[in-house]
This record gives C-alpha cells, structure tokens and sequence, in this order.
C-alpha cells in the first residue's frame, strides 16, 4: 500500500511535469525539422488511421517517424501525470473545505482542476479520433452530380456552386482569382423525405449523422487561364473523437471562466 | 557533474543531435531496396502496399485508395467497385506525357494505350505516333473537352489522369482511375520512384527496378563530377506571363536536382506545387543576380532569343540570366521523354556546369541565343521598317 502511495505521489509531483515538458519541447523541435524534411511521410496520418499509417509509413521509416512515437509515450506519461496532480489536489480541497459554507468558493477554487479534466478529455478525443476516425479522401461532385455517403444509402447532390473571384484593384496579381467558394448540397437518404440541405466552404464543414465534409479544393480558380470544368472536391470523415474534443472545450471554458471569477474575486 | 544532476540536459543534446545530424549519406534516401521485398512503399503523396499474396492497394495523387486484384479473382471486401482494378490492366487512357513515358518504360506503352488527350502532331514518341496512325490509340479532345462517348468506344479498363473532374463520369461508365498528379509538387525520389506506382497494374516490377536503378545511376554520377566544382551558378526556373509568375518551387525535383549537382536554386524557399506562381517583385528579386535561366517556354512558343523573350515581356528583360547569363528552352522531345529521365538529368547537370561533361551534346534543352538568326524574312520586315 505504502509503494502504491509513494508511486502515486511521484506520477503527481510538479517535477515530473517540468521534465515531461521539457523532454516534450526537444522532442517536437526534433519533430519540426522531421516533418519540414518529410511531408508526406506525416499527411497521410489525417486520413489513413494512426494503426494503419503506424504499420506501413512510420514502420518503412522509422528513424523518421521516431519522434512521433516519443511524443505520444511522453503525452501518456503527462497525461497520467496531469491527473494524478489534479486529483492530488481535488482530494486535498474536498479533505480541507467543506461543502457546507463556502460552496461558491470551493467551486471556483475548482477551476484550474476543471481546466486540466478538460485537457485530458480533449487528448482522450485525439486519441480516439487517431485509432477510430475513418476518412474518404478526394470526393469530386460535379454540379448535379451525386456521391454516395460509404457506408450509407445517403446521397450527397451538388446542388450549386457560387465562386467569389477577386474584383478589387489592390491585389494585382489576385485578380480574377478565386477567394471564395459555396457548394450548396443537398443529402437524401430516402425517397420521399425531405432532404437535408447545407452551404459547404473552406472552414464550413457539413455534419450529418455522425459523418461530416470537408471542402479540399474546387475549380475553376481563375476566371482566366485553363478551362476547366466546375467541380468541388472534398473529404468525407466519420470521427467519434469529435463528442470528446467539443465536450473538453466546454468544459475547459466553464473552467476559465471561474477562473476569471475566482481571479477577479480575489482582486477585489 | 551538470549532467548527473540534470539528465534532461543529456536528453536535451541528444534530441537535437538527432533533429540537426539528420543527413544520412545518399543511397539510403532514396532507398535503394529491393522494391520486390518491401510490402510498403511510400512515393511521394502515393503509396503502394502489398496487402496479400495477390492483392495491392495503391493510394493516388489525390490521397484515393484503389485495389489492384489479378484478372478473375475475387476483390477483397471493403472497397466500392470503382476502386477494383483487375491485372495486369490492358487497356489504358493516360492524360499526361510523363505517365505515357512512364507506360513506355514498363514495356507496356504499345499494349495497352488506347486513349490521349494530344492530337498526332503534338507526339515525338514513335509508338504513339504509330499507334494514332493505325487507330489502335484514339485522340479524346482536349483536356477540357473530352469526347467521353469517344473514350467509352476505346473501352478502357484504367484512366490515368490529372483532372479530378472526370471521376464522377469514369465511376458512371465503371471505368476505374487513378490521380498520378499531386498538389504538392513531386520531388527527386517521387519522380524516380513514380514508375514503381504503376508497375503493380501491369505486374511490371521487375522494370520499374530496372528503371529506378539506372536514374539512380545517373544521379550518382551527377553527384560524383560535380562534387568539387569550384564555383557554384544561380540557377533559376519559371517564366513570366501575361498575367502571372510561374516557377519550379524548391521541393520539386528540379530544385533538388540543381542543388545536388552543386548549384544554387533560387528558388529553394518556394514551397508548393509544380508551376506555382509568386510574385513578380520575387522573381525579378531572385533574377537580379542568377547565372542560369531555364524558360517553360519552347521555341515554339516564344523563346527563340533572348531578344525575342525581352520583347515578349520586358520586365523579363530586368534578370541578369537575359543580359549576361544563359538562357536555356526545352526541346519538344523533352516533357515526352520521362522514360529518359536519367538523360535529362545528366543534360541538366551539364548546363548547370559545363566544365564537368566536355563535349556534351544537349539532347533536352536549347541554349537560347541572343538575337534571332537573320533571314530573308526578317531582313526585308527591318528594310521595310527602316523605310
């Protein structure tokens, strides 16, 4: 009992967080020139899976991809770390307060603990997202054309697509220049019902029962030059990591925010 | 003492060892293995696996997975009929000059080419020629007006395609097709390694080694003259249109190319796909003290002299390559020509440093003069000008 307690002390002491990061920061700077040298050895990791990209990229080049692997090892030790120190410190407050007088000081006195929850909820979902998420790359729809949803009976329709190009007379050499795109899409799962409709752009994803699209390219870019026939091309995902990512970013703002409170109470 | 009492040091300096002594000697970055041994090969953006006995999976330019099954076996299950591909293919429309090249390496151009996107006289590779003569290979149209009854007459079982746009019209007509561009510009080791992505639908492996090994060959041969040349030339490559600046960006294997045989590619900090475009402040910047210029254009199109090319645009007129350097075009035989990408890179080398292959016939390139020659013609437009 005594050994568990004293390895339980030891994966929660500040001095293994100092070393962790510490270690972490050589790793990713070792990551930077790795990743800047060997581009797409590291891409394919957003759509092929990390099992599968493991045994074939990272497992073909190895002294490549040796630093991603040190930085996961080291990401599962300050994970294990972050909780071991925050619970520490939750069992000390809850110990030391009750939650009897002083209720509103005790939870935001929580705040810092909330916030780290919601790291570790956050990791949890890249974890889940890098073993689970599935993806179809390079989806081309032409207006009025139709792709299946994998998996599904669904079908994704190109409806419209609206390119904004470069009018003004700032930006010489953006003139005529694509800077804008909507693809209207419209998804049927069954005949008869009414479809689902939604705008897709660069930063506007579509999510549709736990599947969501991604623009990647479009065409024509330029109202001059090569004629080329308007088209979208963009990635199907399916990621059950998301749920864990949008539950730690709410989390991690409750936390800041009785952070702020408990900071700005304090002040006054 | 320091180093006992904080090992993170220690891991410190050997982290950074290992992210700054990164150059590993040349034969292993481009892999020299034995590519029938290796069950993963990534090439570039594209990648071949052996996922059993008979069947590969490939991933295309554009990061799409197909599965290549020998001819009347069973397709393993997970994939959409439109990503089955029978082998060896036999029938095949190819968009590209390199990927036709490439076909042509393989042994297999004659055989299964049955569809271009370049009319006869555009050709310099005698099999197309022959095979357009003959009617076994069929012109489609242009890139952007594509005959697709045309293309759905020649049957193919393979599109080999830039165009993204065609996909959704192939997956109608049950025609499968591969991306063999990438939206990132292929550098050496993808360039040479890109015949070993198509060898698997034709089960030519064994020439795909064949041709990887004497690319190989040449580069070290490149590397071995020019290792110590004692001056080291600017070298830039692009051009300057009516619109926009082209150029070959530092990642793409022209850049590494120039810096392999001992040179200075101006371009080195651009980083993106064939052909991009950057300002043309940059160029003219870059341009200003470059000793060797390569042209997109042919003398075809424009690059007849230097005189021709100032004309054509004069801010092109402002780099040092037009005023006192060399201006060097492609020849018509040279974007056909991949299957000889161990002589163009030699052809490269020898411009880049002349003083390493005396006697050197150019066989790719054309070094552009400064003025146009004389003729009667032009004499008696001067005459009438002077008039």
């Amino acid at each position: 009992m005594k050994l568990i307690n004293t390895i339980w002390e030891k994966l929660g002491s500040i001095q293994l967080t100092f070393y962790l990061i510490t270690l972490m920061v050589v790793d990713l700077t070792t990551g930077f020139f790795f990743l800047k040298a060997h581009p797409h050895l590291f891409q394919p990791l957003n759509d092929t899976g990390f099992i599968k990209w493991a045994t074939t990229y990272a497992k073909s080049n190895p002294y490549e991809s040796a630093w991603l692997f040190i930085l996961i090892f080291l990401m599962t030790i300050l994970s294990v770390n972050t909780f071991a120190c925050t619970t520490q410190r939750m069992i000390l407050l809850v110990r030391h307060h009750g939650f009897a007088d002083q209720k509103i000081r005790f939870i935001l006195k929580l705040s810092p603990h909330i916030m780290h929850y919601a790291m570790l909820i956050m990791l949890l979902g890249y974890l889940v997202s890098y073993l689970t998420s599935q993806a179809w790359e390079s989806n081309v729809l032409l207006p009025g054309k139709t792709v299946r949803l994998p998996g599904s009976s669904c079908q994704v329709r190109l409806t419209d697509l609206a390119i904004d190009y470069y009018q003004g007379k700032r930006l010489v050499h953006m003139q005529d220049r694509g800077i804008d795109v909507r693809a209207a899409l419209c998804i049927q799962c069954e005949k008869g019902k009414e479809p689902v409709t939604g705008i897709l752009g660069y930063n506007r994803p579509i999510g549709f029962r736990g599947y969501s699209l991604h623009l990647k390219d479009f065409a024509p870019k330029s109202k001059s030059g090569m004629a080329i026939r308007k088209y979208i091309q963009f990635t199907i995902r399916k990621d059950p990591g998301t749920g864990f990512y949008f539950t730690g970013m709410i989390l991690f703002t409750i936390g800041l925010l009785l952070y702020l409170t408990n900071w700005l109470t304090a002040r006054n | 003492m320091l180093l006992k009492r904080h090992p993170f040091i220690l891991l410190i300096l050997l982290g950074l060892s290992a992210a700054f002594g990164c150059n590993r000697n040349d034969s292993d970055t481009f892999g020299e293995k034995d590519i029938s041994d290796i069950s993963f090969m990534s090439i570039g953006s594209f990648s071949v696996e052996r996922i059993a006995d008979n069947w590969t999976e490939v991933r295309d330019g554009a990061g799409r997975t197909l599965v290549l099954v020998p001819r009347g076996e069973k397709a393993p299950e997970g994939y959409e009929p439109q990503q089955v591909v029978q082998v060896p293919v036999k029938r095949v429309v190819a968009y590209g000059y390199f990927d036709i090249a490439i076909l042509k390496t393989l042994g297999v151009l004659e055989d299964v080419l049955v569809g271009v996107t370049a009319d006869i006289d555009e050709w310099t590779i005698p099999e197309v020629v022959s095979g357009m003569k003959s009617g076994k290979i069929a012109f489609l149209g242009g890139y952007s007006a594509i005959d697709f009854e045309r293309l759905k007459q020649q049957s193919p079982e393979l599109v080999l395609t830039w165009d993204p746009s065609i996909i959704p019209m192939m997956d109608e007509m049950g025609v499968a097709c591969a991306i063999t561009t990438t939206p990132v510009a292929m550098c050496l080791h993808a360039r040479m390694r890109f015949v070993s992505f198509l060898a698997p639908f034709f089960n030519k492996e064994k020439k795909a080694k064949e041709y990887f090994d004497r690319v190989s060959t040449a580069l070290s041969s490149i590397r071995e003259k020019t290792k110590n040349v004692a001056h080291e030339p600017k070298v830039m490559w692009g051009d300057i249109y009516e619109k926009r600046v082209l150029v070959e960006p530092g990642n793409a294997w022209v850049g590494e190319l120039v810096g392999l045989a001992q040179s200075d590619y101006q371009f080195d900090d651009v980083y993106g796909k064939s052909c991009i475009e950057i300002s043309l402040e940059r160029f003219l910047y870059s341009g200003k003290d470059a000793d060797i210029f390569f042209t997109y254009r042919t003398e075809k199109t424009g690059a007849t002299s230097k005189a021709a090319l100032a004309k054509t645009n004069p801010l092109l007129a402002r780099i040092k390559p037009l005023k006192n350097g060399k201006v060097f075009s492609p020849l018509p035989n040279y974007v056909q020509s991949g299957d000889k990408l161990d002589e163009i890179l030699t052809d490269i080398s020898a411009i880049i440093h002349p003083e390493c292959y005396p006697g050197h016939a150019l066989r790719y390139f054309r070094e552009v003069p400064d003025k146009d020659p004389v003729t009667p013609f032009t004499a008696m437009k001067r005459i009438s000008n002077i008039k």
